[in-house]
């Protein structure tokens, strides 16, 4: 043995270990005020966050998309009578996603991001990887209207949480009703442009295609899947080119068939669960068109992640304070140099990477402070909504004990009430609503009878799960209009959250209220 | 900028990364570097390379904290350019190092008889976890780092003799948790 493998040994001693030969030495034993700082960090942290899931939760977010029994996007599939893997349905047979399809979307198909190649040693796999996402991925501008669409629907979105958790996708929801914008004419279509923010149809639709692109991505690295689908009754005459138009420009698949017909149900179930990974199965369970639906449009998104420094669990129990007392979930923490800490008004907030896509961030109100009341304040607002909120937000570098507990939130949405307190309301109106663009081959005016949006979202020491979708049912004859349902309860220690992508927008966006034994 | 932010960069190819790499690390390493190397053309030289080796090993590698990692590089690089350059006994630094270490090497031993450098390496690892807190940051200080004994001595606020002694005392106890490990001497 030379002392160069000594040397060599010494080289790979663990990062925490060489941490700790970077402080100078102490010139007399002192009590060690930098602990004593650190651990108050570690305290301050782990109120931050907010609920436990269960060991089943662990197993399904190590599984991989590959191995859950619906896998999102059978890239395979493209038109119908081809064949598809058949996705697990709702009632637990087999339902197949082809069944009455009149086309299957075309999702880009990406090259594999190759993660055990050294670049050196394989720089054609990389080169093939780099160009596929570039093309995959153009850089178009979808910044059009996109943060005051967002500054505007998220506060609603994420208000009146009670005491439940709450976890929306702002991006689902706009591209649901981007293609219900795409339905509409008149005052139905202003209200909903005015809403997303864009000047006329076709800047919503050059915006909608930059929006789905610059997230799509299915290369092993991030799994990001994005699907739309319209479903449309087979005894009605449809406008082609507005059904041209959702399939092309906004990767809609169409299926028609019998309204109110169990097997065309089924079928819709199987296509979610499918898209969703079968994340959101006990809500999609509930969910079919009933024989007065002229149509129905569905828009979902599936989100897996790693982090890029990894978590680990704690081992000692730690307490979380939730509304309804005190709990012990898991928690997870890592200490990481060189992290932003955020310090706005009432809050201070923290990121973690995620592995080929934009971070999560955690914020925490200050002790007292609900998180809707940080809402309604524009600091944190701002933060949420976008990269240059937080760049606006002070902030230090410091060595970060970030401590979360692990949680998984889910939550079920009824869009109608809020989307009228977001100034949509001729679409549920019999004598306002105008749905010409998609069809005139009915008897009863066309109204929206139901737009609902349910999201999950998991985390645990190895990164994101997440789901989202949205669906919107258009019904012959009248719908009362409903008023939003209000409700205000004082919460102990909830937090925020919001999981982006590369350029900072918000995919899925949240409060935490309630930690699970 | 972020380290994931700068590691984003390596991963798309970005030459960018090794700007904002230099920039924010440049010192650090050079540090590092003129430790162990003592010449500022070496040094320089050897940063350098610690960018091209960090642009071809990253991706696939996903380093959890940046600044130790191309730490290790620099270290790795250093020592290869001292095993290059050792007849001509031109770096100061590292000889003394080299030459600290020595010590802890059980005599005679053949490369076939030695631990493996993946066992040894967590040998070490477990032997730095024993040590009491100030011992382990004097052994990281000296011998990754490479912070000169004189400066060592400053810090502590005792003499050079005394610290001398004290990294003699941290060696011949790495050598007997060596031999403990079963290395024979």
């Amino acid at each position: 043995m030379k002392s160069e493998d000594i040397f060599n040994a010494v080289t790979e001693l663990r990062d925490d270990q060489v941490r700790a030969g970077e402080r100078k030495l102490h010139r007399t034993r002192t009590p060690n005020f930098r602990r004593i700082g650190a651990l108050a960090a570690v305290l301050a942290v782990v109120i931050l966050a907010g609920v436990a899931a269960g060991p089943w939760l662990r197993a399904a977010l190590r599984r991989s998309p590959a191995q859950t029994e619906a896998v999102p996007h059978d890239t395979g599939a493209q038109l119908a009578n081809t064949t598809t893997e058949p996705a697990k349905s709702s009632n637990g047979g087999a339902a197949d996603t082809n069944a009455f399809s009149l086309g299957r979307a075309d999702y880009p198909k990406m090259a594999p991001y190759p993660r055990d190649d050294p670049w050196h040693e394989n720089e054609a796999a990389w080169e093939a990887w780099w160009k596929c996402y570039k093309e995959t991925h153009p850089d178009t501008d979808y910044s059009l209207g996109i943060n005051d669409y967002l500054r505007t629907a998220v506060p609603t979105l994420l208000s009146d949480t009670g005491e439940d958790n709450r976890v929306v996708s702002p991006l689902n929801i706009y591209m649901a009703l981007a293609m219900l914008a795409e339905t509409t004419a008149g005052e139905s279509r202003e209200e909903l442009l005015t809403l997303l923010n864009v000047p006329d149809l076709e800047s919503l639709r050059v915006q909608a295609k930059a929006l789905w692109e610059a997230n799509y991505c299915d290369d092993g690295r991030l799994t990001e899947l994005l699907a739309n689908s319209l479903w449309l009754r087979d005894r009605t005459v449809y406008n082609d080119e507005t059904v041209q138009t959702l399939a092309g420009g906004y990767y809609a698949s169409v299926y028609s068939g019998p309204m109110g017909d169990e097997a065309y149900n089924e079928t819709l179930r199987a296509w979610m669960n499918e898209q969703t990974g079968n994340l959101l199965e006990d809500q999609i369970r509930d969910i079919g068109m009933s024989s007065d639906t002229v149509a129905a449009l569905v828009s979902t998104i599936y989100y897996k992640a790693s982090w890029v420094s990894s978590f680990s669990r704690v081992e000692e129990a730690l307490t979380f304070h939730g509304p309804d007392g005190d709990t012990n979930p898991a928690f997870l923490r890592r200490v990481t140099e060189d992290s932003t800490l955020y310090s706005g008004e009432g809050f201070q907030a923290a990121g973690a990477k995620l592995d080929g896509s934009g971070q999560m961030f955690f914020l925490l109100p200050d002790e007292g402070v609900r998180p809707e009341q940080l809402l309604a304040d524009a600091s944190a607002l701002n933060f949420l909504l976008s990269d240059s909120g937080r760049s606006s937000t002070d902030s230090r570098q410091v060595e970060l004990t970030l401590t979360v507990p692990e949680f998984d939130v889910s939550s079920k949405l009824d869009l109608i009430g809020m989307l009228q307190e977001l100034g949509v309301r001729a679409i549920f109106d019999p004598d306002r609503a105008d749905f010409s663009p998609l069809t005139t081959d009915v008897e009863e005016p066309i109204t929206v009878s139901k737009a609902q949006h349910g999201a999950r979202l998991v985390v645990d020491e190895d990164g994101v799960l997440g789901a989202a979708y949205t669906i919107i049912e258009m019904t012959e004859g009248a719908c009362e209009p409903q008023e939003p349902e209000r409700a205000e309860l004082t919460l102990d220690r909830p937090f925020l959250f919001v999981v982006t992508n590369n350029e900072g927008l918000p995919v899925f966006i949240g409060i935490v209220n309630d930690p699970k034994p | 900028m972020e380290d994931a932010t700068i590691i984003d960069l390596y991963v798309q190819r970005n030459q960018r990364a090794i700007e904002e790499t230099a920039a924010k690390y440049g010192g650090y390493c050079s540090a590092v570097a003129s430790n162990l190397l003592g010449c500022p053309e070496d040094t320089e030289e050897i940063v350098n390379d610690t960018w091209l080796a960090a642009w071809n090993d990253i991706p696939p590698s996903q380093p959890s904290c940046l600044r130790l990692y191309l730490g290790r590089l620099t270290r790795n690089l250093a020592v290869s350019r001292f095993r290059f350059a050792r007849s001509k006994k031109r770096f100061a630094g590292m000889e003394s190092l080299l030459s600290e270490l020595e010590e802890v090497v059980p005599g005679g031993t053949s490369p076939e008889e030695a631990l493996a450098g993946k066992e040894l390496a967590l040998c070490l690892q477990g032997w730095v976890d024993s040590l009491e807190r100030e011992e382990r940051q004097l052994f990281v200080r000296r011998y990754w780092h490479g912070v000169p004994v004189k400066q060592l001595a400053r810090e502590a606020g005792i003499s050079q003799n005394a610290m001398t002694l004290r990294l003699s005392r941290l060696r011949r106890s790495l050598r007997a948790r060596l031999e403990q490990e079963g290395v024979e001497l």
